[in-house]
């Protein structure tokens, strides 16, 4: 089978992509590219022209190289497990699948990071750091899938309480840019074997990380690893209403004693997420949170017990309905037992929906969640979706993740047409708040730039421009 | 017969539940401490996304659904890069995960049913399987070559057709029909005859269970062999008492107890009858305590499970009702009936067996990569994936591989081949049948209990007992220069000095792999010499021989002197003797050798004249012969007065190619006759050149082995060698493949010999001295593996 672009001045793309890669490492038969058409996502599928594993970095620049003297797209792929759509070749082209560049270069257990390629998985990290007694913020994705990806697209993980997004771990990047050139940022662009600080350099990563690969190909990423403390203690409240937790998280999150501090609605604590709409039973709490925390004495893991127990008596003496309760047990091994194949395989998510999941998902201010929340309810229900609603804070601040999981079957177009409604009015409403919406799909981006100061979006475009000035990188998923 | 065998149609919407969430892809589980590994044979080794595990397959469920794909051969050809493994499948958390396998075998109907499927390769054994009701186009009579040993022993194997027996063995296609895979029931039978266990089998009226039909998306030949099937358990069962079917392969296990399911009316049909895998009817019995096993010889074993024993035997509850989750709900997964804990308790179970697990076991086992047609359709993907698992079995420590499917074994060996380390791949019942004692009912009494040593293997091979695998080495000379230099003993002074001359026979031991040992020097001219020929000077690569005839001019000094062992080389030897017995004795056998009485005969009247002699003057023929037997007994009972094992009679001047069967009927037979009557060790005789004519007339002269050339024809040999209970040594041809040939033509032949049955595999003749090492260590190498597949 060929492919529309297959022939441009008598040159086969194909052949040449072969003749980088070898040849069982390209392909551009139909049903090769047919698995990297769709995700999770309620974006339509759509087809990329060719699919290439490349090994080394050599081969990736080759590859940008020859794309941008054709003009063809790329769109850098490890696992395809994100649900915006980010992989789903806009404009076609070269769908660069990155799964075999799975290194782990160097575990430092002494300055305590890591240097990764972009095919390394959660699974094959998680692994590698336990020899050392080592973690990271392992995010809610499969096993499978990539780390360097959910960092640099400001993913979250079971750590964003105590050190923030995983992008935030960054330590140091190499990239090779839209038009081939390998650059390094941070440390390691200094000294080759130093990869432990972005810092105190100007902060060039920033032209990597959310930019949801249309800036260039990570091919190598230093991210912070942290020690394990052997003592795990999750405080687990439940309230009858949105405004009672909120109030909750952010007294507790101002002593900062937790890796993790989540609150999911009743919807987002079942297993599966009840799909369609199902009203949870009377009397059970609107919200559950959990907060993890981890000692390295029984004394520590006391003083934390002695803070939490101090912030439930002031909650309580509020006249909250915050109650001490039990989390429904498989739903607090998936959120502790990280990476987990529980909420990894979508099985809390949309094993009852069917084939598709997307979100809202938000940064967004603390004191603006509960009248998100109230909103995005009404719209879910609205749509016959549960308003699977899960609140994070990062880092201490008094902001952080809202988000709402909506599975969705994909059996009809109509039901992806409502999911894609509903949530695309639900990040309508976050926006209003203040909200901004990570790891975006092309309907986000559009509501985005709606929005944006015009600075802004020159700014970027500039930017964009100035790196990949064929515009081949991954387009159209900034929307401009 | 109705069967519900869905339709990709059928199954859309099982399609429509997987998310494409990828955690298919990867054996993942937290621990702590956490573990990872590949899961997918496809997807490691083609690595697209559509070639990954479920995800990948699904995907091309879904484009064929949709109509998105079109079902052309370069899309049939990746549905069937896939091993059925079910490793993505034990991953999966979603609705779909009970038909993850079902998806991929209705793509392939869907491919069969529309003309495309399945590949060129699969299409031979379904025609084979259509037409000779087996995947390897072998006439019915073929399936019962394996019993042949236990016809011919004390225990011939029941045919259930003609008598009762409550236990019917389903042998399977692959036991039956392939060469190394008959190992299997071979082993089984044993097994079930040491334990007195009344079973019979079906025969040559045997089918085909279907599986591999099945996999490859051939239902329709699949129903037909499954139906004949259930209706020959349920008449064996009404009419033969058979009350349970056991099987000793993983595909007719998964066949008989999973896909003959799908039959409307299986549990009616099947009423009163258990399956079961042979592992776990032993391990019943084990812990009945009606498994006596004895030690082995300590080894370290790692353990393969197999996919279709262990995961495909899952069973999965799902919310049908809607009670407890909702309609369709996948519930949880029960894998009380996988053949996980049976292998391993009885590894356990036999002392002197270490069990050492590798990381991906149990439900999460790595494919060896032959399942799903793909050793047939893509074999050079299935013995690299096979390389894998070998290389991750060779991590633990293991010495070897066991396994309980024969496909397994066979793909995992051809993936020890590849890694080049030659781990044997076993299958358990082959160890289960070593550590039991018994009466296996191949008219021989097993030992059990152990990997024998090398002179044990030697010892019992020569008294027609079973040995655990073929003896090999040299039962003629081995005075080769390659080894004067590796073990610095050379001739001359190994022809003579007691030292080198058994130095040089270790050296055959040590350096060529051999594994038992000569005493008595680098040629067959000691009696010839004794009785005053004159020799040649040997050199490093020329060893003794005749130059001068004492009778020659007449027999007026034929004499048998009084002194005769005390003459020539025999005191040498008998200091040889000691050494070696001292050294090696309790290991190694040791072997004698000389002339045999009528080579002597011709070396001392001159060959020429004295075959003249059998024409015309038969009477002096006879009257040397008299001499030179007397001479042959004395120097065989002196033989083993000094600890020879047995002795070798070398008799190149009574070969085919000097006289003819008459006459060595008339003039050797006889000779040879009296000698091993009058000895009380085991004897054998070699002869040169094609002794197909006068293999029964050697058979027929009380000798315990005759050995035998290229020329010869091993097959007929062996047949006729073991209705007269003689057992055959060779015959790897010394000229053309050992001194001229590479060592790939020395093992090829090597193979072709044991394939042919030789009890002992050792070179049709004396090693030329020139011949290279190398290709002398082919023959060892070649029995390793072959009794590693």
């Amino acid at each position: 089978m060929t492919s529309p672009v297959d022939t441009i001045d008598g040159t086969s793309i194909i052949d040449e992509l072969r003749e980088i890669v070898g040849e069982a490492s390209a392909s551009s038969a139909k049903h090769v590219r047919y698995a990297y058409s769709y995700d999770m996502s309620f974006v339509l599928p759509k087809l990329p022209d060719f699919v290439v594993m490349p090994t080394t970095v050599e081969q990736i620049q080759a590859i940008m190289r020859l794309a941008n003297r054709e003009k063809i797209p790329v769109v850098p792929y490890t696992a395809g497990t994100n649900i915006g759509g980010l992989c789903i070749p806009e404009r076609g082209g070269i769908l660069m699948d990155l799964k075999r560049m799975n290194r782990i270069i160097e575990i430092d257990d002494e300055a305590h990071y890591a240097v990764i390629e972009p095919g390394v998985t959660h699974a094959m990290l998680a692994e590698a750091l336990q020899v050392f007694d080592l973690r990271f913020g392992w995010p809610v994705g499969p096993p499978s899938a990539s780390v360097a990806s959910c960092a640099i697209s400001h993913g979250i993980g079971g750590l964003n309480a105590r050190y923030g997004l995983n992008s935030q771990e960054i330590t140091s990047m190499e990239v090779v840019l839209p038009t081939g050139e390998l650059v390094r940022v941070g440390s390691c662009a200094i000294n080759g074997e130093a990869w432990h600080s972005l810092l105190p350099l100007p902060q060039l990563d920033g032209l990597f990380k959310g930019w949801l690969g249309s800036s260039g190909v990570i091919t190598k990423l230093g991210i912070g690893v942290h020690p394990t403390p052997p003592l795990l203690k999750v405080f687990t409240v439940s309230c009858a209403d949105v405004h009672d937790m909120y109030s909750y998280m952010l007294n507790l999150s101002k002593y900062e004693i937790c890796d993790d501090l989540t609150a999911v609605s009743w919807w987002l604590s079942q297993v599966p997420i009840p799909s369609p709409y199902r009203p949870k039973p009377d009397g059970a709490p609107e919200f559950f949170s959990f907060a993890n925390t981890t000692s390295w004495t029984e004394k520590e893991r006391e003083a934390k017990e002695e803070i939490w127990q101090m912030v439930v008596d002031e909650e309580q003496a509020k006249g909250t309905s915050l109650k001490v309760t039990e989390y429904p047990e498989e739903a607090l091994r998936a959120r502790t037992e990280l990476p987990s194949q529980i909420v990894g395989s979508t099985k809390n998510y949309c094993k009852e929906g069917g084939a598709g999941i997307s979100w809202p998902g938000t940064f967004t201010p603390a004191k603006k969640w509960a009248p998100v929340y109230t909103d995005w309810k009404r719209i879910l229900i609205d749509h016959n979706l549960s308003p699977a609603v899960r609140m994070s804070m990062y880092r201490g601040v008094h902001y952080g993740m809202l988000r709402a999981m909506i599975p969705f079957s994909k059996e009809t177009p109509e039901a992806i047409e409502n999911a894609r409604h509903a949530i695309v009015e639900c990040l309508k409403v976050d926006l209003e708040h203040g909200g901004i919406p990570y790891k975006p799909p092309v309907d986000f981006a559009i509501e985005i730039n709606k929005r944006v100061h015009p600075g802004y979006l020159d700014l970027l475009k500039r930017v964009k421009h100035l790196l990949d000035p064929n515009d081949i990188m991954n387009p159209g998923k900034l929307g401009i | 017969m109705d069967w519900n065998i869905p339709t990709l149609e059928e199954l859309e919407h099982s399609v429509w539940r997987c998310t494409a969430c990828g955690t298919c892809k990867t054996a993942y589980d937290y621990g702590p401490p956490a573990t990872n590994a590949d899961i997918c044979p496809a997807g490691t080794e083609f690595g697209f996304e559509g070639y990954m595990a479920s995800k990948g397959k699904i995907a091309f469920a879904r484009g064929i659904l949709t109509g998105e794909l079109e079902l052309d051969q370069d899309l049939v050809d990746a549905i069937y890069k896939c091993t059925l493994c079910g490793g993505c499948q034990n991953q999966c958390q979603l609705d779909h995960k009970p038909v993850i396998i079902e998806m991929i075998e209705a793509m392939r109907r869907r491919a069969v049913e529309q003309g495309v499927g399945p590949l060129p390769s699969h299409k031979i054994i379904a025609q084979s399987i259509a037409t000779y009701s087996n995947p390897y186009q072998g006439p019915r009579r073929v399936r019962t070559d394996w019993t042949r040993a236990f016809r011919k022993g004390s225990k011939p194997i029941k045919d259930i057709q003609k008598e009762a027996a409550p236990i019917l063995y389903f042998v399977g296609c692959t036991g039956a029909y392939n060469q190394a895979g008959r190992v299997m029931p071979t082993a089984t039978a044993s097994v079930f005859n040491k334990l007195g266990i009344d079973f019979g089998i079906l025969g040559e009226d045997e089918l085909c269970c279907g599986s591999t039909a099945m996999r490859l998306g051939e239902v329709d030949t699949f129903k037909r062999l499954a139906e004949a099937n259930l209706e020959t358990f349920q008449r064996l069962h009404r009419d033969q008492g058979v009350e349970t079917i056991v099987t000793s392969c993983a595909g007719c296990f998964r066949a008989l107890h999973k896909d003959y399911a799908l039959a409307v009316g299986y549990e009616e049909a099947m009423e009163g009858i258990e399956v079961v895998h042979v592992v776990d009817y032993f391990h019943r019995l084990l812990q009945e305590g009606d498994l006596d096993l004895q030690a082995v010889e300590p080894r370290v074993v790692t353990y393969h499970d197999p996919c279709h024993t262990g995961r495909h035997m899952a069973a999965f509850s799902v919310d049908e009702d809607g009670s407890t989750q909702y309609p369709g709900a996948y519930l949880g997964q029960d894998d009380a009936e996988c053949v996980y804990d049976a292998p391993r308790a009885l590894l356990e179970a036999i002392p002197g067996v270490e069990l050492r697990e590798m990381v991906r076991i149990r439900a999460n086992s790595y494919c060896c990569g032959g399942g799903g047609g793909v050793m047939t359709g893509f074999g050079e993907w299935a013995t690299k994936n096979a390389a894998k698992r070998i290389a991750e079995g060779e991590e633990t420590g293991a010495q070897e591989m066991v396994t309980i499917c024969p496909f397994c074994r066979n793909n995992l060996g051809e993936g020890a081949k590849r890694v080049g380390h030659g781990t044997p791949v076993r299958d358990l019942t082959e160890l289960i049948d070593e550590a039991l004692a018994g009466e296996s009912g191949l008219g021989k009494v097993s030992k059990g209990g152990r990997t024998m040593k090398p002179k044990e293997r030697v010892l019992e091979r020569l008294a027609g007992r079973a040995v655990d695998k073929t003896p090999v080495g040299c039962t003629t000379t081995y005075g080769m220069v390659d080894l004067m230099e590796a073990c610095g003993a050379a001739r001359p002074l190994a022809d003579t000095d007691p030292v080198a001359m058994a130095t040089l026979a270790l050296a055959g031991v040590e350096h060529a792999g051999f594994e038992w040992v000569k005493a008595m020097g680098w040629d067959i001219v000691p009696m010839s010499e004794a009785f005053g020929c004159a020799l040649g000077e040997p050199r490093i690569d020329m060893q003794y021989s005749i130059k001068g005839h004492p009778l020659a001019e007449g027999l007026d000094a034929l004499d048998y002197p009084a002194d005769f062992l005390t003459r020539g080389r025999f005191p040498m030897f008998e200091e040889q003797f000691r050494i070696l017995k001292d050294r090696v004795g309790e290991e190694y056998a040791v072997y004698g050798e000389t002339e045999g009485p009528f080579t002597c005969a011709a070396n001392l009247v001159g060959t020429e004249q004295f075959m003249r002699w059998t024409a015309k003057e038969p009477e002096k023929v006879q009257q040397v012969l008299e001499v030179t037997k007397n001479a042959m007994i004395d120097v065989i009972k002196w033989a083993f007065a000094q600890g020879a094992d047995y002795f070798v009679m070398a008799e190149p001047s009574s070969g085919p190619a000097l006289m003819s069967p008459r006459s060595w009927e008339r003039f050797v037979k006889p000779v040879i006759t009296e000698v091993a009557a009058a000895v009380d060790g085991p004897l054998v005789l070699h002869i040169c050149a094609n002794t197909d004519k006068i293999v029964p007339l050697m058979c027929d002269t009380g000798v315990a082995g005759i050995s035998i050339e290229e020329k010869a024809d091993m097959k007929y040999a062996v047949e006729v060698a073991e209705r007269a209970g003689v057992a055959v040594f060779g015959n790897v041809a010394t000229a053309t493949t050992m001194f001229m040939g590479t060592p790939e033509e020395v093992y090829d032949e090597s193979i072709a010999a044991l394939e042919a049955g030789t009890h002992f595999l050792t070179p049709g003749c004396g090693i030329a001295p020139r011949s290279p090492l190398e290709n002398v260590r082919q023959l060892r190498k070649a029995r390793d593996d072959f009794f590693s597949r």
